[in-house]
């Protein structure tokens, strides 16, 4: 039931016609940003962002255009003060499902920490299909420059953090330096044959021959 | 001349309709639905909290200020401090509870999107895509009156009705219906420019990526060609069609049941359960009140059909706090 109508209904209808106004001019602004790229949206594209930022900023892909089509592989290594100087891990692979085993994390099926992994790894693929035109073959002027930290992709950032985690919970003992972090992508119908998942949790495990794309060491402890 | 009368009428007939509030229930369905998520999203993570939001996690506190002037995002966890990030973190957690029961909920909401923003932004590489809906819905939640029913305020009479409130209530649930219409519509139109999608293998692909298959069930579909083509098929379907079915009251309940069948499936199958709440709460907003009373009434009486039983004369009174005509 409608209730009593308010002391000044014209100024009530004023403000009803001036929200609505603003809903339709509000996603005409999110239609143009999310819808792929036209004439229009690009014209726009100034103007809707600065209204769109920080609050509205859409991103819907959501397995699209195309899917990854592939499993994502995070190798990080680490170097150590030992006797004998500076000695290197083997590579040890962050989103081996034994790993997640080994830090306890419940659930084990769909933490947050692998998704933040997962996350990371995928836009870091993405961020150097950007910047090298394709990920499989990284330009080595774009590793070298995101060896500064000021410039390095808040993804590489986050993966070396996960790089040092992961390191520090398999080798608890060792007096870490560096972490390095390696990056592969696997095509989902070779997973059978080249990777076979040890059981021993937080087992070192090789990365491919080919194809691993490696980053920059970066000092632990920043 | 029809047209002519709506133009003069329409207006007027529309800010007297808005008088009302609608979908109170819907607004209460997703106050118990977010506080829920942020209540638990830190209580099941709280192990890890160090990880995820500390100083010194997987989004250290350098990168995100390094980053705060291209991101404009600030957050109230981001502090030096370990201990004092623990503490914040605690009261947001704290925060999502008190939301969730409906206790002083105007001001419960400021804190609520102050807390979740904040949460958020502290580390968006934990976000997925229920977490972005609810992102960018922060603000409407301000202008909804989710305390109105289903709350502690409700229980102890500190409600008030009035046009205004019921007017930016009933812009803001709008603004949160045509926002889930949006994402599932820019998610279809967007894989109509995939390959994959196109030719039917999308879903399979999908499902064998390990991510995606951490019960094992996806090779249920992708050893199975025609399941996967019907998969693809029936997601671009649902995607491209859900606005047009929400938003049309008649097909609304084909939509839902689309939305439950399609966000179920990701649950169990892609291992995606946070996303499948987020989503399913969301659709769970855009329901209107005159279908909850009648699942409320239908479920009040239940039991009674159960022994038998006719029902005696007022016991299927209306809610009255819950206004039926949407």
């Amino acid at each position: 039931m409608p209730l009593p109508p308010p002391g000044n209904s014209r100024l009530f209808t004023l403000a009803t016609g001036l929200l609505f106004g603003l809903l339709v001019v509000h996603f005409i602004a999110v239609s143009l940003s999310v819808l792929p790229s036209n004439s229009v949206s690009r014209t726009a594209e100034p103007v809707s962002r600065v209204y769109l930022r920080p609050f509205f900023v859409q991103g819907w892909q959501l397995f699209a255009p195309d899917p990854v089509s592939g499993n994502v592989r995070v190798y990080v290594r680490g170097t150590y003060l030992s006797g004998d100087g500076d000695q290197e891990t083997p590579w040890l692979d962050v989103l081996d499902p034994a790993m997640s085993k080994r830090r306890r994390i419940w659930p084990p099926s769909n933490n947050l920490i692998e998704q933040v992994e997962w996350e990371a790894a995928t836009l870091l693929l993405n961020d150097l299909s950007r910047e090298s035109g394709e990920a499989a073959a990284a330009d080595p002027s774009v590793i070298t420059r995101w060896a500064d930290a000021q410039a390095k992709p808040p993804s590489l950032v986050s993966l070396e953090s996960a790089g040092g985690m992961a390191l520090r919970t398999a080798y608890p003992t060792l007096d870490l330096r560096q972490v390095q972090v390696g990056l592969a992508i696997q095509p989902t119908s070779d997973i059978a044959g080249v990777f076979v998942l040890d059981s021993h949790p937080g087992a070192a495990q090789e990365p491919p021959s080919g194809g691993l794309i490696v980053f920059r060491p970066v000092n632990v402890g920043r | 001349m029809n047209a002519m009368r709506w133009l003069q009428e329409g207006p007027g007939r529309l800010a007297v309709s808005l008088q009302s509030e609608h979908q109170l229930v819907g607004a209460a369905v997703l106050r118990i639905g977010l506080g829920s998520f942020l209540f638990l999203e830190i209580l099941t993570n709280w192990s890890q909290r160090r990880a995820l939001w500390g100083p010194k996690g997987l989004y250290p506190l350098w990168l995100f200020r390094r980053d705060l002037t291209s991101t404009i995002a600030p957050s109230i966890l981001a502090v030096h401090s370990a201990i004092l990030s623990d503490v914040l973190l605690a009261g947001t957690a704290a925060v999502g509870l008190l939301y969730l029961i409906g206790w002083h909920t105007r001001l419960l909401t400021f804190l609520f999107v102050i807390g979740t923003w904040s949460l958020f932004n502290r580390n968006p590489l934990a976000l997925s895509g229920g977490e972005h809906l609810i992102r960018v819905t922060l603000p409407f939640l301000l202008l909804i009156d989710s305390g109105r029913t289903l709350s502690l305020d409700a229980i102890q009479n500190r409600v008030t009705p009035g046009a205004w409130k019921a007017l930016f209530h009933n812009v803001g649930m709008a603004f949160i219906v045509i926002q889930l219409c949006v994402v599932y519509e820019a998610a279809g139109i967007q894989k109509l420019g995939g390959e994959l999608w196109l030719d039917g293998s999308a879903v399979g692909r999908i499902l064998e990526v390990e991510q995606f298959n951490r019960f094992g069930l996806g090779g249920l579909v992708y050893h199975h060609h025609l399941a996967a083509l019907a998969l693809t098929y029936a997601t671009l379907a649902f995607e491209l069609s859900f606005p047009v079915l929400v938003l049309t009251r008649k097909l609304r309940p084909l939509a839902l049941f689309g939305a439950a069948l399609f966000h179920v499936f990701i649950a169990v199958v892609m291992g995606l359960l946070g996303f499948a709440a987020i989503m399913l709460t969301y659709q769970a907003a855009a329901v209107g009140d005159a279908a909850y009373v009648q699942v409320f009434g239908r479920m009040r009486r239940l039991p009674m059909r159960l022994r038998g039983d006719r029902p005696a004369v007022g016991e299927l009174a209306l809610p009255k706090r819950i206004v039926t005509d949407d």
